[in-house]
Order: C-alpha cells, then sequence, then structure tokens
C-alpha cells in the first residue's frame, strides 16, 4: 500500500512554491520502484489533458520504507473551475501498470482557494459547496 | 504546447512545401525541352486527314515530318496526332508548310528526340499554388499583415491566371462582333463517343465545315468560340442535328486570322468564371495602390500621442477590416464565378426544352447563399474606411491584479465616430472531438470589464486596465484555453461599426504582489 503525506500536511501552494513531502509503503509484496509526479489534470466538457509537470522516482528496499520528494510548481497554471473545465493540480505516486496507485490532489492559487471563474456555478453542479482544501 | 492557432500556419507551410515539390517536379519535367538545342530544320510533308465514319477517337489527325541536322548527323522524325478542334491543325499546317523551314528542339542527350513546338508554359501556373499556401501561413503569423499578403496573393494569381487562361479568349471573344460573315458549307457531322474522365464513355458532336476566301479554302470544327471539348454534349447533338452534311450556313470569320471560322460567335458562357480572377486581380491592385497612395501622403503625428518606447507597447488587432474584406472578397467571387457557371448551364437546359430541375433547385440554393455573400462584400469594404483604434499599453505586460494604462485614439475619419466603446472579456473555451473525428469547441464568457464608454464623439484619451487577480491569467492547454481579449466598438451612424478585437497576453500575479499569506 502507498501513500503520500505532504511536509506540515500542507496542501495549498502559490506559484513556483516548493511541493514536498514523503511517500510511504508497507505491505504485500514490495515493487521495485515506485515513480512519484507532480500533474495537473482536467475534467469538464473539454478532452480530458494530464500534464506531467515533473516526477522522480524512488527505490524500494524493503517490505515497508518511506522516501521524501520535492517538485518546483510552475508559475501557471492555477487550480480553477469553469463552466466547461475544471483544472486540478496533484501528486501521484504508482508502483507500474496494474500496482498500486495513490493520487492526492493540491491547490495551487494566489488566492489560497481555487479560482472560480463564475461565481455562481461551476463545471460539476455537485461540487459547488467545495471548500478550499 | 502548441494550439491549433498555432498549428495553422505550420499545417500550411507544410501543405505549401509539399505543393512546391510537386509543382516544381512537374514543372522541370515538362518544361525540360526549353534546354533543349534549337537547329533549323526542313519539313519533308505536312499532311492532315479526316475520319468520316463513325467510332471512337478525334475524328481529325496530323502528320509533320520534318528533317534536321545535329552535330554532323541528320535526324528524321516527325509531330503527329489527333484532335477534335481542326483549329490546331490549321495553325500547324500554316506554321509548318511542305518544304518550308522551321526551328527544331533537339535533346542533346538523345539526338534522335526532338520536336518542334515547346511546350505550353502556362504549366508554370501550378507554381503559383505552394506560394498562395505560404502566403496564408505568413498572414496565419501576423495577422496585422494578412490584408496585405491577401492583396499580393490575389493580384499574383488572380494576375496569372486571367492573363494566362482567360485573357487571350475573351479579347477574342469580345472582337468577334467585328468578324467577317462568310457561307460555310458543312462537309460533315457526327456523335462519337469518347471516353469520360469517369471510366466510361460520353456523347460528343464533331462537325466540319469549310468556306473558301481568296481562292484557299479554310475549315473550322468549331461551332462556337468554345473549343469542343468545353462544349456541352447535349448542345452538340443539337448542332450535329442542325449540320447536316452538305448543307450551308452562315459563319464567321476573323479577318487578322482566317482559320478562326465560327458559326456562333455569341460571348461563351464557360469565360464567366474568368471574372473571378480577374476580380481577384482588380481587387489586389486597388488595394496595394490605395496603399502605396496613402503612404505617399505625409501624415502628421497625432497630437498628444506618445513616442514609442520599450516600456510600452501598441496592441496589433487579431484580425484586419482589410483582410474581412479580402477574405469575404474571395469567398464571395469563387463562390458566385461557380454559381455563374452553374447558373449558364441551367439557362442551356431550359433553352434545349429539356430544363434541369435538380440542378435549378441546387443552383438555387446555392445562389441564395451567394447573395449573402455578396451582400457582405459592400459591408466589409465600408469596414476598410472606418477609423481605426490605435492603443498602447503603458507597461506593455498586464498582470493579474496590477494596474496598466491604455492610451487610446482613433485614427483615419474619426470625426464620423459617435460613441466609442472600449472592454476587456475573458473567457474559457473547451474543445473536444466528436463522432466522425468532428472537432467541436465552445466558448463561456466568465469576465467582461468595461473600460470606457464614451457616450459621445471623443476620440482619445487615457484609461486604466486592472483585471482582478482572483481570476485566471491567459493559458493555452491543448483543449482548452482562457482567453483574454480587448474590443474596440466605435458606432459610426450610416456606416459599418468599428468592431476590433485585440488578443491580450494576461501573465499571472507578479512576486510584489505575493504578500498574502495562504
Amino acid at each position: 500500500m502507498i501513500r503520500i503525506q505532504f511536509s506540515d500536511g500542507r496542501r495549498q501552494f502559490r506559484s513556483r512554491e516548493q511541493v514536498s513531502g514523503i511517500v510511504e509503503w508497507d505491505g504485500g509484496r514490495p515493487p521495485e520502484r515506485i515513480k512519484v509526479r507532480l500533474v495537473w489534470l482536467t475534467e469538464g466538457v473539454a478532452t480530458p489533458e494530464l500534464e506531467v509537470v515533473d516526477e522522480c522516482e524512488v527505490n524500494v528496499l524493503g517490505v515497508w520504507g518511506r522516501a521524501e520528494f520535492s517538485f518546483l510548481l510552475p508559475e501557471t497554471p492555477y487550480s480553477f473551475s469553469g463552466k466547461l473545465v475544471r483544472l486540478i493540480w496533484a501528486v501521484e505516486a504508482f508502483a507500474g501498470e496494474g500496482a498500486d496507485f495513490v493520487r492526492e490532489e493540491i491547490l495551487v492559487s494566489p488566492t489560497g482557494r481555487e479560482i472560480r471563474l463564475f461565481p455562481e456555478s461551476s463545471v460539476r453542479g455537485d461540487r459547488d459547496d467545495r471548500e478550499p482544501l | 504546447m502548441k494550439s491549433a492557432r498555432s498549428l495553422l500556419p505550420v499545417a500550411f507551410l507544410a501543405a505549401g512545401a509539399v505543393a512546391a515539390y510537386y509543382a516544381v517536379t512537374l514543372c522541370a519535367a515538362a518544361l525540360r525541352p526549353y534546354a533543349w538545342e534549337q537547329v533549323r530544320g526542313e519539313i519533308l510533308s505536312a499532311e492532315s486527314s479526316v475520319s468520316q465514319a463513325g467510332g471512337a477517337g478525334p475524328p481529325f489527325t496530323y502528320r509533320i515530318a520534318y528533317r534536321y541536322a545535329y552535330k554532323g548527323q541528320t535526324h528524321r522524325s516527325e509531330d503527329s496526332g489527333a484532335t477534335r478542334d481542326w483549329l490546331e491543325i490549321a495553325v500547324r499546317l500554316r506554321k509548318y508548310p511542305e518544304g518550308g523551314q522551321a526551328a527544331v528542339y533537339v535533346d542533346p542527350g538523345e539526338p534522335g528526340r526532338s520536336r518542334l513546338q515547346q511546350p505550353d508554359p502556362r504549366i508554370l501556373l501550378w507554381l503559383l499554388l505552394p506560394f498562395a499556401l505560404w502566403a496564408a501561413a505568413a498572414g496565419c503569423r501576423a495577422p496585422r499583415h494578412a490584408g496585405l499578403l491577401l492583396a499580393w496573393g490575389s493580384l499574383v494569381i488572380g494576375g496569372g491566371i486571367f492573363f494566362a487562361l482567360v485573357l487571350e479568349p475573351a479579347i477574342r471573344a469580345l472582337s468577334a462582333s467585328r468578324w467577317l460573315p462568310a457561307v460555310c458549307t458543312v462537309e460533315f457531322s457526327r456523335m462519337s463517343a469518347y471516353p469520360s474522365s469517369g471510366g466510361g464513355q460520353v456523347q460528343a458532336g464533331d462537325v466540319l465545315f469549310s468556306h473558301r476566301l481568296k481562292g484557299v479554302r479554310y475549315r473550322s470544327s468549331r461551332y462556337s468560340l468554345e473549343s469542343p471539348d468545353a462544349r456541352d454534349s447535349d448542345d452538340e447533338q443539337a448542332v450535329v442535328q442542325a449540320l447536316q452534311p452538305g448543307s450551308q450556313t452562315a459563319c464567321y470569320y476573323d479577318p487578322h486570322q482566317p482559320e478562326w471560322v465560327v458559326i456562333d460567335r455569341s460571348f461563351p458562357a464557360a469565360l464567366l468564371p474568368g471574372l473571378a480572377p480577374l476580380s481577384l486581380f482588380v481587387i489586389g491592385a486597388w488595394v496595394l495602390l490605395r496603399r502605396f497612395l496613402r503612404r505617399m501622403r505625409t501624415e502628421s503625428p497625432p497630437l498628444e500621442w506618445p513616442p514609442a518606447s520599450p516600456s510600452s507597447r501598441l496592441l496589433e488587432p487579431s484580425v484586419t477590416s482589410a483582410g474581412m474584406f479580402a477574405g469575404c472578397l474571395l469567398v464571395a467571387v469563387i463562390w458566385n464565378a461557380v454559381v455563374a457557371f452553374a447558373v449558364s448551364r441551367v439557362v442551356a437546359s431550359w433553352k434545349s426544352g429539356d430544363p434541369d430541375l435538380t440542378l435549378a433547385i441546387l443552383v438555387a440554393l446555392f445562389g441564395a447563399v451567394g447573395l449573402v455573400l455578396a451582400a457582405g462584400v459592400p459591408y466589409y469594404l465600408l469596414g476598410v474606411f472606418t477609423p481605426r483604434p490605435r492603443i498602447v499599453l503603458t507597461p506593455p505586460a498586464i498582470r493579474l491584479g496590477e494596474s496598466t494604462t491604455m492610451q487610446w485614439q482613433f485614427t483615419g475619419r474619426a470625426g464620423k465616430l459617435r460613441r466609442a466603446r472600449i472592454y476587456i472579456e475573458g473567457s474559457e473555451w473547451a474543445f473536444w472531438k466528436e463522432k466522425k473525428n468532428r472537432q467541436s469547441h465552445r466558448r463561456e464568457l466568465f469576465r467582461r470589464i468595461e473600460l470606457l464608454d464614451t457616450g459621445g464623439p471623443v476620440f482619445q484619451g487615457i484609461a486604466s486596465i486592472q483585471i482582478p487577480g482572483d481570476t485566471m491569467p491567459t493559458f493555452e492547454g491543448r483543449n482548452f484555453r482562457i482567453v483574454w481579449e480587448l474590443k474596440v466598438h466605435g458606432e459610426i451612424p450610416f456606416w459599418t461599426d468599428v468592431n476590433e478585437t485585440h488578443r491580450l497576453e494576461v501573465l499571472p500575479a507578479g512576486e510584489n504582489r505575493e504578500e498574502r499569506e495562504l
């Protein structure tokens, strides 16, 4: 099982800040290596898009363990939601095809909240009451 | 990350490169005889024949045998062929009389290979295609110059096609009203089957008639000024029935080129689409001339206008009014030329007593679209003469949450403006593919920021732009975009309004504005 923990539990970031934390694994048959990556992805009307901004690999030396990761955020894009598209930032960790995969969302914005292009609605109505992470 | 917008010029460049490759290859192969050596030759015999029996193949044949010496060796060769157009034979027989001398073009690598005539240089027109595509690529890259490129493209392409293909037959058709009348005797007429481009067979009529002038017999197979290959088979059926062998009919000949003999000297409908390249040429020349004259005029710099400096930026419109006009004109001319040609076919079918209703309905539908396009031409033409907004930003970049000074001014006939509005729009764009790989998109406007509304005839001023920090900067993903545009709208009574859009690059908030703690 793989888990991601961010430094100081922080999940809100500004552009060009460092996103750091640890990736932990335990139990079961240990994978040879774990890939950790910083991504942004979209959902909504537009064809889904996933952009890998940065990635690193962690060598697994035992049944359980932990390793640090650190990524530098670019200037854009921000986390935002509109009527057509919602853009989400996340850190993902996976151990290979068909193996464990975990995605932890983060927020990248100069305001501390997800940018809402339309204050009255968002791309997914059922998430209108979403609070800042 | 390339967007479709930025890929368009690349696509045009690539298409231009492919077209250039094929055009150059085609022209080089076809025009190779121009590199051959020219020697004097002697015409040994010049014969023509008419196959009166029905059957496949053109009814008229010719054979010109000639002899020439090259590097001490004598060679014999012949120029022969079959045609439906007797004019081709008549011109050859006049140019290469038996016992006469003629220029012979010899392949130096294979001296036995030669020809009497050089290939038609009009094949070079294919070279216009890659240039048109490259001009389109340049126009996409620099929208400000798109109008200029379109004008040059119209001038070169329209002029090239018109002067090479249309001018000579058009002049002949116009001068045919002054041709002299004669009485022609029909020698033969028949309907024959010819292979069609679709692989089947098509019926076509051939006629041959002649008259005598100063003791010389002049033959012709041209019922009208059109080439026999350009005529409609229904028309030809009627012509063949009307011209029975042995009968006599009125005909007209060109006193300067007596081998030109026709029965119907009316202006050919097939030349009407030739107005399209002529219009392109005239419009291109007009736009360039107007631009040249405007540059010749000394324009006094506007008062209170800041000098250009690295700390400011003049905004360029996404599409110029000249570009809009040229685009509309190009589409309207091409569309309506095709419709005009179709109309002539419909009229011909009605005249023949066998109206083509399906074609008539299609022509009516396409004609309606053509009328709308034609109506757009004067509308956009007026737009060319509207005042032009000049907008300068200081500092040149717009950042979220920061102020930018916008100096604006209308140039040209600014006195005609009744009112002006300038505003900024932010919109999100989504792109996706539907069935059959069809690309779809949708746009949602999420922010409109009113910058100014003059409410009256004010032609210049200063305003401040501030885009709030709680929104998105400009961004282009593969399948979505955040787009910011500055729009200028000017009302002009009884004239086309000013409507100009400038794409803005809105940058993220700067470092000095990020004092907020999360």
